[in-house]
């Protein structure tokens, strides 16, 4: 499992960059081993694109950074077809889309359309212009940031849209102790600078694989359908759909295997669930607010 | 750790319990008891711990009023009351551990059970079940996994399947001779009493409770014949008249009889017991008296069931010395043997000076009342006879027996009930107290024929009971005593089913155990087809416990682990055992490193499936769980 010890050091680098937070660290590590795409909201200036990017750059992967605005188009970020003279036919110029990790910076400023046609490419891990479809790379993985939703200028994004998102993070605001140490360490020069690529893109893949052999037992999973069957009777929230469960089924595995074990544990659940359900559960909510799943998990008796 | 809610439980059961007791103890120990519970009560409230000294002075108190007691009192009721006080002192020092709730709890069933002793009727019965399912459910709250204080309809269905299990023990468990028994003495007798003076019966005809029930098994005897004979009077003193206490027992015929019957007898605290004319068969506990009469071994003290099969035909004469004795007349009543004297010289032969007495009641108009006129010490039989010529049975029997026996005719007076009251539903009869009577028996060419006064002057006594044979006001009289609402109807039914448990339980002896395997030998398709089905559910139950043995190790070691944790921290019911054991862990320094190796393997069996760490997982438990008392 040579994986996993450069997994545990790429934690740690990330660690040393984003200050105080290794519970969103995992989690945003975790969803990437599960293929899963990574939403995260928060106020401006508390290290959102921060975290992408570190993430970005220690994968040693491809990747590209696209700003949002309400002005984008569709064409801008997927790519589009450019009549060429010298041939005389249609060439396919790729938007940035076609990379391994796309850096979606505040997603919610952009047109409904374009956030549509991003959402779309995340799910069918393809492309379609002018009727012809180009597959994208592998592994293809989107972090997008958004402000919380009651800044000017956003389009919230549609529940169903959210839902193909499998986490949502916050950062929160750091502790007193860690912000002193971020001033205490600012040189005016980027920590990201010293970041270099600590596992590789056959690394990734591999990892990915080993996160769908994690063991999960039978109790295990009668717990986790417990939690979504309890959604599903309850008044004040919507119900976590098939794919919700599978998304918590994964995260679960990759949180095991985060922690260096090839069997899941119902803490694996209890820590990804609310990153993983809030969002799905109460589309609505924003930044820190964990409550409704924080309810539920107290609702569900944990015999395990 | 003891659940806050077992306490006042256990109050509120010693209250019910002290109820249900109440016949077995005494005034002053009912209020010692009833002050015992308010003080646990008041310093339950007040959250005070009592002194374990105060406690034990007060026990020493108690048992020295007890003994002092002794001489007056029933050693069973004693008894009975030394148990109760130390299960009330008890309550004071299970605050401090377990064992003394366990102890508790034994001490209570053992209570709960000693009201069999006292009572053996239907509600009393049900009354003794209920407060056992409450003990039950306290046992429960003591040994109930934390989550799950509350009785769930998953454990009554559990008491449910066990009911099967307890009908078959009933049933088929040998029956055993009891190992000792105990005598209630210091009762007040009920029923019949051991002498007949004029105006006897008195009592007996305003008292409306049960004295037994019979069943027939075939045929039925018409309601006049229905004369049930209990005590033979053959001593008279010249006022009244006693048992002639140097008689032997008379040995029962061998052929066999014409009714067929089963009797339960509620407890009257004598020996005597019921019969019809001439009996023929005897079994069990029964023998047989002087007179015809029948006999229980010991005193009748709990609901008492027999069968008998008797000649409805009269008794036999026993010997010629019994002519003998039956003749012996004090003639204190001068009138009334001269009146003898000429009715004999009239009337030759025993039967004929019978149905001349028949004549002369009826002719004098004598008439039956609940309320004679009181009489004088001197010449009783001349004052009922000449003077008064108002009576009930007592007196009628009373005199013509006097009567025959100053003609020369031997003739003793024999107490017992008349009739009773058809149950529709249940075929069976029911005879009160009130339906005591007293007649008399004279002697004619070996036999008893019986001689009832009564036939003549209140025909209606026989044929339909007391109440109709009665004038209107001597009814109202009567119904002072027998309140008959509404609920007349209810009561019967009710009456019905209290029968029916006697019959059915109380009498389940060795007798019908037998017969029922008898009855089992005679139909062999009947004992295979039990045992297929028998073996079938048997390993129905085996395949059931294997598949849910196969899964539940891991819902046994979860048990296990909660159980054996409690000590040192409750687990809420959402945390995972994860997080509890890490808590524990930050709380319990000194086990950390057992609790670290426990989380580790019970995460490799639950989750890892790995099957060989469930021992090592006991193991670390059994560990904990010995150091639990030092975790605190």
């Amino acid at each position: 499992m040579a994986g996993i010890q450069a997994l545990q050091q790429l934690e740690q680098k990330l660690n040393q960059v984003i200050l105080g937070k290794p519970q969103a660290v995992r989690l945003a590590l975790c969803c990437l081993l599960s293929e899963g795409h990574l939403l995260i909201e928060d106020l401006p200036g508390l290290g959102k694109t921060t975290l992408a990017h570190a993430l970005a750059l220690s994968l040693g992967v491809h990747y590209k950074r696209v700003q949002f605005t309400n002005d984008m188009l569709p064409a801008d970020l997927l790519g589009q077809s450019v009549f060429l003279r010298d041939t005389q036919e249609f060439q396919f110029r790729s938007g940035p889309i076609f990379s391994q990790i796309l850096l979606a910076d505040e997603i919610n400023r952009a047109s409904p359309r374009t956030q549509s046609a991003l959402l779309e490419a995340m799910e069918e891990k393809q492309v379609s212009v002018d009727g012809l479809s180009y597959a994208l790379p592998k592994p293809f993985f989107v972090i997008a940031t958004q402000n919380p939703l009651f800044h000017a200028g956003t389009n919230a994004l549609p529940e169903s849209q959210l839902d193909r998102f499998l986490m949502r993070l916050a950062l929160g605001f750091p502790d007193l102790q860690t912000e002193k140490l971020i001033l205490q360490q600012d040189q005016g020069q980027s920590r990201l600078e010293g970041l270099s690529p600590c596992i590789n893109e056959q690394q990734l893949l591999l990892l990915q694989q080993d996160v769908v052999q994690i063991k999960v037992s039978d109790a295990l999973l009668d717990y986790l359908l417990a939690l979504v069957t309890q959604s599903r009777q309850q008044q004040d929230c919507l119900p976590l759909s098939p794919r919700a469960a599978k998304a918590l089924l994964r995260a679960t595995k990759a949180f095991a295997l985060m922690s260096g074990r090839h069997y899941a544990t119902a803490e694996d659940v209890q820590q990804v669930f609310p990153s993983v359900a809030e969002h799905r559960l109460n589309p609505a909510s924003s930044r820190d607010n964990q409550s409704l799943s924080l309810q539920l998990l107290r609702k569900v008796p944990c015999p395990l | 750790m003891l659940n806050p809610a077992f306490i006042p439980t256990a109050l509120l059961l010693q209250l019910m319990l002290l109820a249900l007791l109440q016949q077995g103890l005494s005034w002053w120990s009912s209020l010692v008891l009833i002050g015992i519970l308010l003080f646990k009560y008041i310093s339950f409230k007040a959250q005070k711990k009592v002194r374990m000294m105060t406690i034990n002075a007060l026990a020493v108190m108690l048992c020295l009023l007890l003994l002092s007691q002794l001489w007056q009192q029933d050693m069973q009721d004693s008894m009975l009351q030394l148990l109760f006080f130390s299960a009330a002192l008890r309550l004071f020092s299970i605050h401090s551990e377990l064992q003394h709730a366990k102890k508790l709890l034994w001490v209570q069933y053992f209570l709960i059970t000693t009201g069999f002793m006292l009572d053996q009727s239907l509600w009393f019965a049900s009354a003794v079940f209920l407060l056992f399912f409450c003990n039950l459910y306290l046992h429960y709250l003591l040994f109930a996994p934390v989550q799950q204080r509350q009785f769930r309809w998953t454990d009554i269905r559990l008491l449910l399947w066990v009911m099967p299990l307890c009908i078959a023990l009933f049933v088929l468990f040998p029956r055993l001779p009891p190992l000792w028994q105990t005598e209630r003495q210091n009762q007040a007798q009920t029923g019949l009493a051991d002498e007949l003076s004029l105006g006897g019966l008195e009592r007996l005809v305003q008292n409306d409770s049960l004295a037994f029930r019979v069943e027939f098994a075939d045929e039925k005897p018409v309601q006049h014949e229905l004369y049930w004979r209990a005590k033979v009077f053959e001593a008279f003193n010249g006022q009244d008249w006693l048992p002639d206490l140097q008689r032997t027992p008379q040995p029962p015929l061998t052929t066999p009889g014409r009714y067929r019957y089963q009797l339960v007898v509620e407890p009257h605290f004598q020996r005597s017991l019921f019969s019809l004319g001439q009996v023929s068969q005897l079994q069990g506990q029964v023998q047989t008296a002087a007179a015809g009469l029948i006999e229980s071994r010991q005193q009748i003290s709990r609901r008492f069931s027999y069968s008998l099969t008797s000649d409805g035909s009269a008794v036999s004469q026993q010997n010629m010395e019994e002519a003998k004795r039956n003749l012996v007349l004090r003639h204190t009543n001068p009138q009334a043997s001269e009146l003898a004297l000429q009715l004999k010289q009239q009337h030759r032969t025993a039967s004929a000076y019978a149905q001349a007495l028949y004549q002369y009641f009826e002719q004098q108009q004598f008439s039956y009342s609940l309320r004679p006129p009181v009489l004088n010490q001197q010449a009783q039989v001349d004052q009922f006879l000449f003077q008064h010529k108002v009576g009930f049975c007592g007196h009628y029997a009373s005199a013509a027996a006097y009567l025959f026996r100053a003609a020369g005719i031997p003739a003793r007076v024999v107490a017992g009930y008349q009739g009773g009251v058809w149950q529709a539903q249940g075929d069976y009869l029911q005879v009160l107290q009130k339906d005591a009577h007293a007649w008399v028996e004279y002697l004619e060419d070996g036999y008893w024929r019986r001689f009832d006064a009564t036939v003549i002057v209140a025909p209606l006594r026989l044929t339909q009971g007391l109440s109709d044979a009665l004038s209107l006001s001597e009814r109202q009289f009567l119904d002072q005593f027998f309140q008959r609402g509404v609920l007349g109807n209810w009561l019967q039914q009710l009456e019905w089913l209290d029968y029916y448990w006697s019959v059915w339980v109380l009498s389940f002896d060795q007798t019908e155990q037998r017969f029922i395997w008898h009855y089992f030998k005679t139909m062999p398709w009947l004992w295979i087809g039990s045992c297929i089905i028998t073996s079938l559910l048997l390993m129905l139950g085996i395949y059931l416990w294997l598949q849910r043995s196969n899964q539940s190790q891991n819902v046994l070691l979860r048990q296990r682990m909660l159980k054996a944790l409690r000590p040192y921290g409750e687990k809420a019911h959402y945390q995972s055992m994860e997080s509890y054991l890490r808590q524990l862990i930050q709380l319990y320094p000194l086990q950390a490193t057992k609790l670290k190796e426990l989380l580790s393997a019970y995460q490799q069996f639950e989750f890892a499936e790995q099957q060989e760490q469930l021992q090592q997982c006991r193991k670390l438990l059994h560990q904990l769980a010995k150091h639990s008392s030092t975790a605190g």
